[in-house]
């Protein structure tokens, strides 16, 4: 089969500049010594790198070779952590171009993997990518806590599968804080996914209406602010939503941290202690820092809480090095982002942290299993159940 | 699988030999290879030992098939990209740094350690050694063995190799230096017979694969400073640099244009779009307020010293027309430059987001790079000027540097190519047939020698009986010319 490559003007500029420097896997002041990019700590040849694949899309564009299976296998081993788009000096938006050949490999009949393509038929007919029987998407929610839902609400909670799904103490835990502050809040019991696993899966199109559904629901609402728990679904909301709703959102989007850090600014979230003195570490979830450059937030949270002895990581903000719970890896390649889970919480418990935080459902739940694998006493957590536990 | 795989698997275990497609597309191309003209190796290893290449070339040797050397960090001249085709032996998982002897001030190093690396190991004991401006990801190993700019060109010759371990395909293991006695050790680069170091120097991998290199390191001393001073014009900046090394002044001296140094201001200010006045058509002119060019020193030594070098400088500025700034108006006037120039010259580490960052804004494309004799430079810079402004799009900017104690200069004229390259596809190609004749012009008519080799097969014929013997000698270490054909060198 002939192989066809739509290539984007950025894309054919990106790979025509890339000059195999290796910079896109190393961090950035400090860290400049350290790999940052999980495909460089898993392959050995240059190729497993952003420099590599733009090396490979233009072997693809040259005909000097096609999409294969092979390329495939390679994608999809970026966790789209974007530590490459903030130490490349020259590009700066790979997680974007290699999202545009995934759409390309679907174009030129590349199956995806098996556990992938589940993902997508279930996102496709039951709205979340997850199979099997479910329940109700907001079966955590008690009905205590449904009552005290809002038809005028202050803001407008998005939760997300894997915290509906997975990790439902964050969601209750959100929740709790919600109502213990009084602010009027709505959830949608027939949320859809956001996308982001057709998006980074290469099927972009068939974002399309579940953003549309996502967005009719919140502007039927009325809230001008949307809350999430996780970065990744607050990431397209901001970066893809207005692409693939063809119009400005016409709410404001902001993820837990920042929404907290705000509350905390107007004096309506006064945070005391947890009860016992604990030390924590913080980790960067890469769609919430990389993705939105949000990084001061949750450190405020932290440092707020007065028994939380709080210890910042060796790799972090900008430097943060991925859990490998990004990109659709757990699924893809379970034993790499096992891997990478067990480097992170490796590295976090050097730190002497009883408590390894992070602000993003995905990570709390690779960070967890790792942690158990490796039979650790530390505790993978969310920082909006720290917030529950310490709200005065 | 083909025989050679076959024969490769015996040296090499699976998971460093690889014929998959997708790995061989990462090693096709680099910012030097036109659109449309990327070459893929048959088979990529990844050797971890000196013994691995001797069989490697061995078996290459004996099957004639290409072998390209690539070590790790910028590629912009299509050095290390296997244009006709075979083995490229990637080095990077060959990245020891064996031995750092503060003694006799060098660093035994494999090829695969970076500028990083090795960087951040010598300012733990209080060493530097020579930076140039390349990605802090790249092989100091390699870069050395192309002559590299940097922060010590001026006092110390920009040759930092002292003795080397190189395989060949036909003469075997070569070491050259001290190393070749065997109870000498690594410290010099001469001894009682001829430097063999320097015919590897500049080779590009055609002879052999270094597999070791001992490279000059330097001690940092009480005191660092950098002097900054502004010119109007290039002729004073070239006499101001011509006195402060050949009086022995400075280690290093750099004058780079207005628009380079915009650069560094726009890399501090994290913004990847060039403002509007970078890309006006007078290039030559700098924005009002702004100086032409700003020459950088580099002073290191006893603080007395230091600080009596420090006011000489500004003295000879002053005799020229120049101004220098201390550091704190140098930090307060010039904020990236400082940044980029006292990460370099003063701590030592390669600037992050480093040169590499400009690209950004555009593409890079060295429109002359050459070393030329001091009297040349003036008419040299005129001649480029002159046909940036018949050919080039704006922005275009050099920086020039004293080598060799101020015998020659070293000239970076180069172009940015910005927005869509697909827009400006035919314009590159424009560039690219301008280049062709652009350093034989240089060469013939100012003296001007590309800095490096170009795959100009003309250029190497220029050099008459010298071509001839070195001709002989890779006859005798790689007769079947196995060693990265693709630099057309021999």
């Amino acid at each position: 089969m002939e192989t066809r490559f739509n290539i984007s003007e950025d894309l054919y500029t990106a790979m025509h500049k890339c000059i195999r420097c290796g910079q896109c896997g190393y961090g950035n002041e400090e860290a400049r010594f350290s790999v940052l990019c999980p495909m460089q700590i898993k392959g050995k040849y240059f190729t497993y790198s952003a420099g590599g694949i733009m090396q490979i899309a233009r072997a693809i564009y040259e005909g000097k070779m096609g999409f294969s299976e092979s390329v495939r296998d390679l994608l999809f081993q970026c966790t789209t952590c974007g530590a490459c788009e903030i130490n490349c000096g020259i590009i700066g938006s790979q997680v974007d171009l290699f999202t545009l050949m995934k759409r390309e490999l679907v174009e030129n009949g590349i199956p995806l993997l098996e556990p992938h393509k589940s993902i997508v038929e279930n996102i496709l007919s039951k709205k979340s990518p997850y199979g099997g029987r479910l329940p109700a998407r907001t079966e955590w929610l008690s009905d205590e806590k449904k009552d005290s839902m809002s038809s005028s609400p202050e803001i407008f909670y998005f939760v997300g599968c894997v915290s509906s799904y997975m990790e439902t103490e964050i969601p209750d835990a959100f929740v709790n804080v919600l109502t213990k502050l009084d602010i009027p809040f709505a959830i949608n019991d027939d949320e859809w996914c956001c996308g982001a696993p057709l998006y980074f899966a290469g099927y972009e199109k068939k974002t399309y209406d579940m953003a549309k559904h996502n967005v009719e629901a919140i502007e039927k609402s009325g809230a001008s602010k949307v809350v999430f728990t996780c970065p990744t679904c607050a990431m397209v909301f901001k970066n893809y939503y207005p692409r693939w709703v063809k119009r400005p959102l016409q709410f404001e989007v902001l993820h837990a941290t920042q929404y907290f850090e705000r509350l905390q600014d107007e004096g309506r979230l006064k945070l005391g202690p947890m009860g016992a003195q604990k030390t924590a570490t913080y980790h960067d979830p890469c769609h919430l820092g990389r993705g939105q450059d949000i990084y001061d937030a949750p450190r405020r949270i932290l440092n707020a809480i007065e028994d939380l002895d709080f210890k910042e990581l060796n790799l972090s903000r900008e430097n943060s090095f991925c859990c490998g719970g990004g990109g659709l890896l757990p699924t893809g390649f379970p034993g790499f982002a096992d891997e990478l889970a067990r480097i992170r919480v490796s590295d976090m418990e050097k730190t002497g942290a009883d408590l390894l935080v992070s602000a993003c459902p995905a990570c709390k739940e690779n960070l967890k299993i790792a942690a158990k694998k490796l039979k650790r006493g530390a505790k993978a957590i969310d920082i909006t159940e720290l917030i529950d536990q310490s709200l005065q | 699988m083909s025989e050679l795989f076959r024969a490769l698997s015996s040296v090499f275990p699976k998971d460093r030999i690889s014929d998959d497609e997708t790995v061989l597309a990462g090693y096709g191309a680099d910012g030097a290879i036109a659109p449309g003209s990327m070459t893929l190796p048959s088979l990529v290893v990844l050797p971890k030992t000196m013994e691995e290449i001797r069989h490697l070339l061995q078996i290459a040797h004996r099957s004639r098939v290409p072998v390209t050397p690539m070590a790790r960090g910028s590629n912009i001249a299509g050095m290390t990209v296997p244009v006709q085709g075979g083995v490229v032996a990637d080095l990077r998982l060959m990245n020891k740094i064996i031995e750092i002897n503060e003694d006799a001030a060098y660093a035994l190093i494999e090829p695969g350690v970076t500028f990083h690396e090795l960087s951040m190991k010598l300012r733990e004991k209080g060493f530097f050694c020579h930076l140039p401006t390349a990605a802090g990801g790249s092989s100091p190993l390699a870069n050395y063995m192309m002559r590299p700019s940097g922060n010590f060109t001026a006092k110390w010759d920009p040759d930092p190799l002292l003795s080397l371990e190189v395989v060949t395909p036909e003469a075997g293991i070569i070491k050259t230096g001290s190393a070749a006695f065997e109870t000498a050790g690594w410290r010099a680069r001469y001894h009682c017979f001829p430097d063999l170091t320097g015919l590897f120097a500049n080779s590009y991998g055609t002879l052999g694969i270094v597999t070791k290199a001992a490279v000059k390191i330097f001690d940092r001393g009480e005191d660092e400073r950098l002097v900054l001073t502004t010119f109007d014009d290039f002729p004073p900046a070239m006499d101001y640099m011509k006195r402060l090394v050949r009086r022995n002044l400075a280690e290093s001296v750099t004058f780079w244009t207005w628009g380079w140094n915009m650069f560094h201001e726009m890399m501090l200010s994290k913004s990847e779009k060039m403002p509007e006045v970078m890309l006006k058509q007078d290039q030559k002119t700098p924005p009002p307020g702004v100086p032409f060019g700003i020459a950088s020193a580099r002073l290191s030594g006893y603080k007395e010293v230091v600080d009596a070098q420090e006011k000489t400088c500004i003295k000879i500025a002053r005799e020229l027309g120049g101004d220098s700034l201390n550091n704190e108006e140098a930090k307060e006037k010039y904020p990236g430059c400082y940044e980029y120039l006292d990460s370099y010259f003063v701590k030592g580490i390669h600037p992050k987001p480093g040169e590499e960052s400009q690209i950004r804004a555009g593409l890079h494309l060295p429109g002359c790079l050459l070393t030329a004799e001091p009297s040349k430079l003036l008419e040299i810079e005129k001649f480029m000027w002159d046909l940036a402004e018949r050919e080039f799009k704006p922005p275009y900017f050099y920086r020039a540097l004293p080598y060799s104690h101020g015998r020659e200069f070293f000239f970076a004229f180069v172009v940015y190519v910005t927005g869509s390259l697909i827009e400006q596809r035919d314009y590159l190609l424009h560039l690219k047939s301008i280049y062709g004749d652009l350093y034989r012009n240089l060469l013939r008519n100012y003296g001007g020698v590309m800095f490096r080799y170009r795959k100009d097969p003309a250029f190497f014929g220029m050099t008459g009986q010298y071509g001839e013997l070195l001709r002989k000698i890779k006859k005798l270490v790689d007769p079947n010319n196995i060693m990265n054909p693709g630099m057309l060198l021999f």
